[in-house]
């Protein structure tokens, strides 16, 4: 009886004994976790490095592009396309201009409210930009780009009008440079369908915002315009590529 | 009659004991380690709206000053939707991969390049966004 008794412990003992070698040898929990550790350590520090470089990127060669509305001192603000931007003026800041009437040497006591710049330089954390270079530039080079979405109702050589989702008419002059495309085949005036929907990228100019003039007309094959839908939508402050 | 099991007999049926109780440790284990089988699951097909386009634009920047004359404008909208990728000098169709990825490479004007960019569908409906850059054959 005592042998047997002996026996059966050893068994068991053998049995445990086995088992947890055979564990330790397949799922080794602690290597497992350090490995992850090491993994995690190694993504936290590339993120960081990206990030880093992002913010970089994000603050420096800044250019703010606009109208100036104010100048303070040495501090210019300036209504970019979007919003308005500030801008620090130094002894070490650059002066050009494109515009031929204003002559170069420009500085900042050359600059009134209305004309047009490019401040270029870097930017601190709040967006305060301090400029490296300052050019004066020519308000006939911003010709302010929308792209309008519509049903084609009318049309001659001259000019087209198109019903937008919010069922209004807008009328849009042809000229000699208008491209027309059905799909992504170009094509002639005349082979755009009336009622089809079309997309066209038509451009103003500042004094004259309202004119708009088509440079493409974009027919979508089988598109239709479903006026249930709510108003196109417009990212950003400004819903067409305005100066003003 | 009280006669005991011989011993081989005993030998035989600890071995017994120990393969059955190896089994049992083996599949308990087994059962608690093992991941979550994924369940196989029917989603039923449905047919929906068009919805209306999405529109981020990852590069570029706005308000950035370049100094490479060619540009690569991506970004991320719906599926298979067309996007218009707009400067000064051209107007380019393009459409987002089945992931709503897009990219294109522009080439820039000497000074102010105002970029418009919209993805729109079929029913008439758009989203756009505009990136203004710069750019500059020297650095500053």
């Amino acid at each position: 009886m005592k042998l047997k008794l002996i026996f059966l412990l050893t068994v068991f003992i053998i049995s445990i004994f086995t088992y947890s070698n055979v564990q330790a040898q397949t799922a080794s929990p602690s290597s497992d976790l350090e490995q992850k550790i090491k993994t995690l350590q190694e993504e936290i520090a590339s993120k960081a490095a990206s990030l880093k470089d992002q913010i970089s990127k994000q603050l420096t060669n800044k250019a703010y592009i606009g109208k100036i509305s104010q100048i303070t001192g040495s501090q210019i603000n300036v209504q970019t396309f979007k919003d308005i931007k500030n801008i620090n003026t130094n002894n070490f800041t650059i002066y050009t201009s494109e515009i031929t009437v204003k002559k170069e040497p420009l500085a900042l006591d050359g600059l009134t409210s209305g004309d047009y710049i490019a401040a270029l330089g870097d930017t601190d954390a709040n967006g305060l930009l301090s400029a490296k270079k300052i050019t004066l530039l020519d308000p006939t080079d911003f010709t302010p780009r929308q792209a309008i979405m519509g049903e084609l109702v009318f049309k001659n050589s001259n000019s087209m009008e198109i019903k937008a989702s919010d069922l209004k008419l807008k009328k849009i002059l042809l000229d000699q440079n208008s491209n027309f495309q059905i799909s992504d085949n170009s094509v002639n005036e005349r082979d755009i369908n009336l009622n089809s929907l079309v997309l066209v990228v038509a451009f103003s100019t500042l004094d004259q915002p309202d004119v708009l003039t088509a440079r493409t007309v974009y027919e979508i094959p089988g598109g239709h315009l479903d006026t249930n839908k709510t108003q196109p939508s417009q990212k950003g402050s400004s819903s067409s590529a305005s100066g003003e | 009659m009280n006669k005991g099991i011989g011993f081989a007999t005993f030998l035989l049926s600890m071995f017994f004991v120990l393969g059955l109780g190896l089994l049992l440790i083996y599949t308990f284990h087994a059962l608690i380690a093992s991941p979550p089988q994924d369940t196989l699951s029917f989603s039923p097909i449905v047919t929906s709206k068009p919805t209306a386009p999405t529109l981020d634009i990852s590069s570029p920047d706005d308000n950035s000053l370049i100094f490479d004359p060619n540009i690569l404008v991506e970004g991320r909208t719906t599926p298979n939707t067309k996007v218009l990728i707009s400067n000064e000098n051209s107007d380019q169709f393009i459409v987002s991969d089945k992931y709503g990825n897009f990219s294109q490479t522009l080439k820039l004007n000497l000074g102010i390049n105002n970029l418009l960019i919209t993805a729109f569908n079929n029913q008439g409906q758009l989203i756009s966004d505009t990136r203004m850059v710069f750019y500059s054959k020297q650095q500053l």
